[in-house]
């Protein structure tokens, strides 16, 4: 059996992109979840889908996520691509909320149903 | 001017302090106000906010000079110098040194009329503290408050953006609890454009106004986008009560009052044309 470590991308919210997430779309504020996705999560996610990666966002260290924030950015990835492709490469990491990470799926699924 | 009532709450006392608030809110332009609290033996953080919200605009938007007294009772009139008043209301009263309360608004000179999430975190940090574990745990309230920043901005007004929102944090050490209370003077969630539709088909049904607000809390409600993947506010709100996170939740909108953890759904008389949203946390 081969035993091939799995590369993995890291993405820290808190650190790469805010600890005041905002709300679900730019117009709406400062620090969105659409503007997470399109000029960071976006282009993580294909950076990880084209090498066979997985990539591993990391929630803690911000004041909190707004549900919009989360389903526009990560819903929004479902919308943008495909399911399949998102549940396969997306890892979380949350050890301040870990039943975000259990509202982050059911949006990822809602999104692809 | 009438004098504010004794019990001056709108989440405890929405009867009576409502049409008080409301006939400060349709005072004349270019008349004298006065803002009478002498008789106020009790004001909780929800109408203290609400009372800068609506007597702040009066001042500097429609030239309306705005005075008034406090309350003879000692602890009404703490409460309010102690709660950030001062920083939006110009008094004789020094602001308290021992301050328990932080109040925030959308300021339009820096971002117009939009979700801020610095103006939350103040809030959040005011209550912290320098406990880390306690802002930890209060990460679903700055949740709520960005969420109701974006619903300001999207359903308050008849454009997006077109009003604005005012939030609070008082910390009651008396009862244990954080009190935040979040308010946008827009046209309230039963008179959004949107709503206002689909309430059409719910009133055919028999389906009142108290009930409406309980179902749109459940998430029983379509969001008013049509699209199934929003409306996400007033629910995640609601949860973190059922989760225990908020010991009590109150919403105000239009002639409705709701108080989420008492399962107390009526009909108020006087309208508040905006929405009103009022939680506790644990200290």
């Amino acid at each position: 059996m081969n035993n091939v470590a799995e590369k993995i991308l890291e993405l820290s919210i808190a650190r790469d992109f805010t600890e005041v997430p905002g709300p679900r779309f730019t117009e709406e504020g400062k620090f969105s979840g659409e503007e997470f996705r399109k000029s960071l999560l976006r282009s993580k996610f294909d950076e990880a889908l084209s090498t066979g990666a997985l990539l591993r966002v990391d929630l803690d260290g911000t004041y909190g996520y707004p549900p919009s924030f989360l389903e526009e950015a990560f819903g929004g990835l479902v919308r943008d691509t495909n399911q399949a492709d998102v549940l396969r490469v997306l890892r979380f990491k949350s050890d301040e909320e870990p039943l975000l990470m259990n509202d982050i799926e059911s949006y990822i699924r809602k999104a692809g149903s | 001017m009438a004098k504010a009532p004794g019990y001056f709450s709108i989440v405890d006392n929405p009867e009576e302090s409502l049409p008080y608030l409301l006939r400060l809110l349709k005072h004349k332009r270019n008349r004298d106000l006065f803002v009478d609290l002498a008789d106020v033996r009790v004001i909780t953080p929800d109408a203290i906010a609400m009372l800068i919200a609506i007597v702040r605009p009066l001042g500097q938007n429609s030239r309306v000079d705005v005075s008034g007294n406090y309350p003879e009772e000692a602890a009404a009139f703490a409460a309010i110098r102690e709660s950030g008043f001062n920083e939006y209301i110009a008094t004789s009263v020094s602001a308290s040194a021992d301050k328990k309360g932080a109040i925030v608004r959308q300021d339009v000179s820096i971002d117009s009329k939009r979700a801020n999430g610095a103006s939350a975190r103040r809030l959040i940090d005011f209550a912290a503290g320098n406990d880390a574990e306690k802002r930890r745990r209060l990460k679903p309230v700055y949740a709520n408050l960005v969420e109701c920043m974006g619903n300001t901005f999207q359903h308050a007004g008849k454009v997006q953006g077109e009003k604005t929102w005012w939030a609070s944090v008082f910390r009651d050490t008396a009862r244990g609890c954080d009190c935040f209370t979040f308010v946008d003077m827009g046209m309230g969630i039963f008179n959004s454009v949107e709503l206002t539709a689909r309430l059409k088909v719910f009133n055919l049904i028999g389906l009142l106004r108290p009930r409406i607000l309980k179902d749109l809390l459940l998430g029983l409600i379509p969001s008013s986008t049509g699209k199934a993947y929003r409306g996400r506010g007033l629910p995640s709100i609601y949860k973190s009560a059922k989760a225990g996170k908020l010991t009590r939740l109150v919403v105000v909108t239009n002639d409705v009052y709701g108080d989420a953890l008492r399962d107390d759904f009526r009909t108020i008389p006087e309208a508040l044309q905006g929405v009103l949203l009022y939680w506790e946390v644990p200290q």
